[in-house]
């Protein structure tokens, strides 16, 4: 069975560089590997210093490279979608114009996952890791496949039934050109790959993630809140590396402050990712470029690891469910007991201690402003409910 | 009104010296609103103070806002919103999913933009400055009002007789409920909006864009993509900023190679920067969190300036298509045709005057194509791009 490895993080943290030291570590264990960027403003060609490109690049001897061009992808796997789309969005004389391609905003991700998912069942590489663009555009590439197929299976049907009745009178009459029979087709064939793709990422067998960050207090908050979101969306995590931690340096008064400094945000990294394999990455004093750099960094990451590609951990996930006036959390927690629980609420952060283990939960934008009501165990789960205040109708469901 | 926008990729310091910037312009006189767009805000952090939702008073002269895009998102398309959750709500069961569902990838910070407008309007301040999303996010955001537009222009007067015609007929075969017309205003309403913003965010004498970086190589390439990105789509870049530069005293012993790569840097963000005022600030030795640390390190920033001028109104490059031709413009006032090298490499187009070099990040629409003459007439270097 293949592996599918997703490294991401807020930009500027490393993460190609840590993406580029597991392609690298694994393919010298000779297995052939598949490095893959997904981020819109590649950077695979600048650490290896060569053109990588569109097409898959040899780099050594069981290594592959492949930067992913999202226009590329749509305009080659779904001609007739893409055409439909952009006579319907822009009109049919742009379409026709060179280079022109209507591209949904946030979409362009998803067609970069379509492609992993196929090269994964070609089966050609043993590893595929995934260089991802950006938490904040990373998230939202991961709740894509869910979100589409579940806007497709409610809407689809529909759509079809409406373009069908309305086509013909749309274009002669408002010139307006709805998508055609073929495109359609084509829509329906997206959804089913959609809906291997969101079966292939959540296979927690196959693809986990592994989260890149340095000690800086913006870059810990956003990673707090990309785990969250990870296991909103129940995707599996097995790994933190915190890179750029800057060494104790007593004879230096300047970096001895800014150690300091680290060591705050490395504590709090450590307890939110309590329970997670996390690794540090020394701060080199070089830009990471070149096969050398990348085979140094690997060393660092893999120092006294074993099994360092297999799924290294499981992770209890949390669910939201909707209650009467606002959201229940509940929480696997196996084995815990209600008299060495605590459970406080600051602002959009959930602290959970069990014992003297803390783990700190960031809550989804949704419960903004919501109270924290009671906290229970139940079959060792626990449930924590949260009461909205303001009645402003975001807490969706029931009041429609 | 000033309107300045602070960008660049996320983890550089943005909000630091977008905050430092603030902070300077009140002491001088001027009545001054920071607001952050950025769904992690990090002015409460910056000011040591709770900001949050509501204008909140910093110091004389200094207010700061910290966006809560929800909120935004509700006013600019609640209707919208109402719509689409009923026909989810129809169709499944709801959930927490359910309402994520609802917001399409960076559409609230979109819509937390528009808030800039309701500032613009009131009056009340002389400058605003937005502290922005990161690069890549910012970026598609800015692109919506043109898209939406012609969505609107186009789709939605038809969309909506369509409605009227066929509703009844469509909502009774698919059983969709057919939308009231108050969607449809709020939409118009809304396009219309993002238009008159995008206008506003589009003139160099009103509103500069600034991004911010520090001297590594992969984040200075960044700031170049959005440097050619935002040149395509006509938004003014009149500063640049490179923040963390280490100071040379810190960098004895273990990390004195360091500066030699922190140098080259520096040389690359000046090369592809040219036009633009650039601003440098060191490594502090403590973070920048609090009133006093913040002046201080405007103080290094800026010195006797004062950080609401407009330091470049020209566009630096526009495109233009002759049959199939692209063809790149860039002013270059006052040069002689003899003291000009072009030549391309790979996705740059160098440019060398006299002795200095120029970097420019060729837009996707040009990097696929190979330059094939140019030609220097009237201040102006025009670059033929065809292909192979």
């Amino acid at each position: 069975m293949g592996r599918i490895i997703i490294l991401t993080g807020k930009g500027g943290v490393g993460k190609s560089s840590v993406a580029a030291a597991h392609a690298l570590r694994s393919a010298q264990e000779g297995k052939r590997t598949l490095l893959v960027s997904t981020d819109m403003a590649h950077n695979l060609g600048d650490i290896f210093r060569c053109q990588v490109g569109g097409k898959e690049t040899k780099l050594g001897e069981q290594l592959f490279a492949l930067e992913l061009d999202p226009e590329e992808i749509l305009r080659r796997e779904f001609p007739e979608a893409a055409r439909a789309l952009t006579k319907l969005f822009l009109g049919s004389s742009v379409a026709e114009a060179e280079g022109e391609l209507f591209m949904l905003p946030g979409f362009e991700n998803l067609f970069s996952l379509l492609s992993i998912a196929r090269l994964y069942r070609e089966g050609r590489y043993e590893r595929i890791i995934v260089d991802c663009a950006p938490t904040g555009e990373t998230l939202s590439l991961l709740k894509l496949p869910e979100l589409l197929s579940w806007y497709m299976e409610k809407f689809f049907p529909v759509g079809k039934t409406m373009v069908r009745v309305m086509s013909p009178i749309s274009k002669l009459r408002y010139k307006v050109e709805l998508p055609n029979r073929d495109a359609m087709d084509e829509i329906g064939r997206l959804h089913q790959e959609l809906v291997a793709l969101q079966a292939l990422l959540k296979d927690g067998e196959i693809c986990t993630v592994r989260l890149v960050c340095t000690p800086e207090k913006m870059v810990v908050e956003e990673s707090k809140r990309s785990y969250m979101y990870l296991n909103l969306y129940r995707y599996q995590v097995d790994g933190v590396f915190i890179n750029r931690v800057l060494p104790p340096a007593e004879d230096n008064a300047f970096l001895g402050t800014w150690h300091e400094i680290q060591q705050r945000y490395l504590e709090e990294l450590h307890r939110v990712f309590a329970g997670l394999p996390i690794r540090e990455i020394p701060w080199y004093p070089e830009d990471l470029r070149g096969e050398e750099a990348i085979a140094r960094m690997a060393e660092d990451l893999l120092a006294g690891e074993e099994d360092f590609f297999s799924v290294r951990c499981q992770v209890e996930n949390e669910e939201y469910e909707k209650i009467d006036g606002g959201w229940r959390l509940r929480l696997r927690l196996p084995g815990a007991g209600e008299e060495d629980l605590s459970v406080a609420c600051y602002d959009l952060d959930l602290d959970v201690a069990v014992g003297n283990q803390l783990r700190r939960i960031p809550l989804p934008d949704v419960l903004r402003g919501a109270r924290m009501g009671k906290a229970e165990i139940v079959n060792g789960v626990l449930c924590v409910d949260f009461q909205m205040a303001d009645g402003e109708g975001r807490e969706g469901a029931t009041e429609a | 009104m000033r309107i300045l926008i602070y960008t660049g990729k996320g983890g550089v310091g943005k909000t630091s010296i977008s905050a430092a910037t603030a902070l300077r312009l009140a002491r001088a006189g001027r009545r001054v609103l920071i607001m952050s767009t950025d769904q992690a805000h990090s002015l409460s952090d910056a000011f040591d103070r709770r900001i949050g939702r509501e204008i909140t008073p910093i110091c004389p002269g200094l207010d700061a806002l910290e966006i809560d895009p929800g909120l935004e998102s509700r006013k600019a398309w609640g209707e919208l919103q109402d719509y689409l959750r009923q026909i989810i709500v129809d169709r499944a069961n709801g959930g927490l999913a359910a309402d994520e569902a609802l917001l399409f990838p960076g559409m609230e910070e979109l819509f937390a933009l528009l808030r800039i407008l309701d500032v613009y309007d009131a009056g009340n301040y002389d400058v605003l400055l937005v502290d922005c999303a990161p690069t890549g996010e910012t970026l598609s955001l800015l692109r919506y009002p043109e898209r939406l537009s012609v969505l609107a222009d186009r789709l939605l007067p038809s969309v909506r007789s369509m409605t009227k015609a066929f509703g009844g007929l469509i909502s009774r075969k698919t059983s969709v409920p057919k939308p009231r017309d108050a969607v449809f205003e709020q939409f118009d309403v809304l396009v219309k909006r993002l238009d008159r913003l995008q206008k506003i965010l589009r003139d160099r004498a009103q509103c500069s864009m600034r991004i911010v970086m520090t001297p590594e190589r992969i984040v200075v390439g960044e700031a170049r993509r959005a440097y050619t990105w935002l040149q395509e789509y006509d938004f003014g870049v009149d500063a640049v900023f490179v923040n963390r530069i280490y100071p040379a005293e810190a960098m004895r012993g273990a990390f004195h190679a360091w500066l030699q790569v922190q140098e080259e840097n520096l040389t690359y963000a000046r090369e592809s920067f040219p036009d633009q005022k650039l601003f440098l600030l060191e490594l502090q030795p403590h973070e920048l969190s609090n009133l006093e640390a913040l002046e201080e390190a405007a103080e290094k920033l800026y010195g006797d300036e004062l950080p609401d001028a407009v330091y470049l109104q020209e566009s630096a490059l526009r495109m233009e298509d002759e049959q199939g031709t692209r063809i790149l413009i860039f002013r270059l006032p006052y040069a002689q045709r003899q003291e000009i090298e072009v030549r391309q490499e790979g996705a740059d187009l160098l440019l060398k005057v006299r002795n200095e070099l120029r970097r420019f990040h060729l837009p996707d629409k040009a990097s696929r194509r190979k330059m094939s003459s140019w030609e220097y007439q009237d201040g102006e270097l025009r670059v033929r791009m065809d292909y192979d």
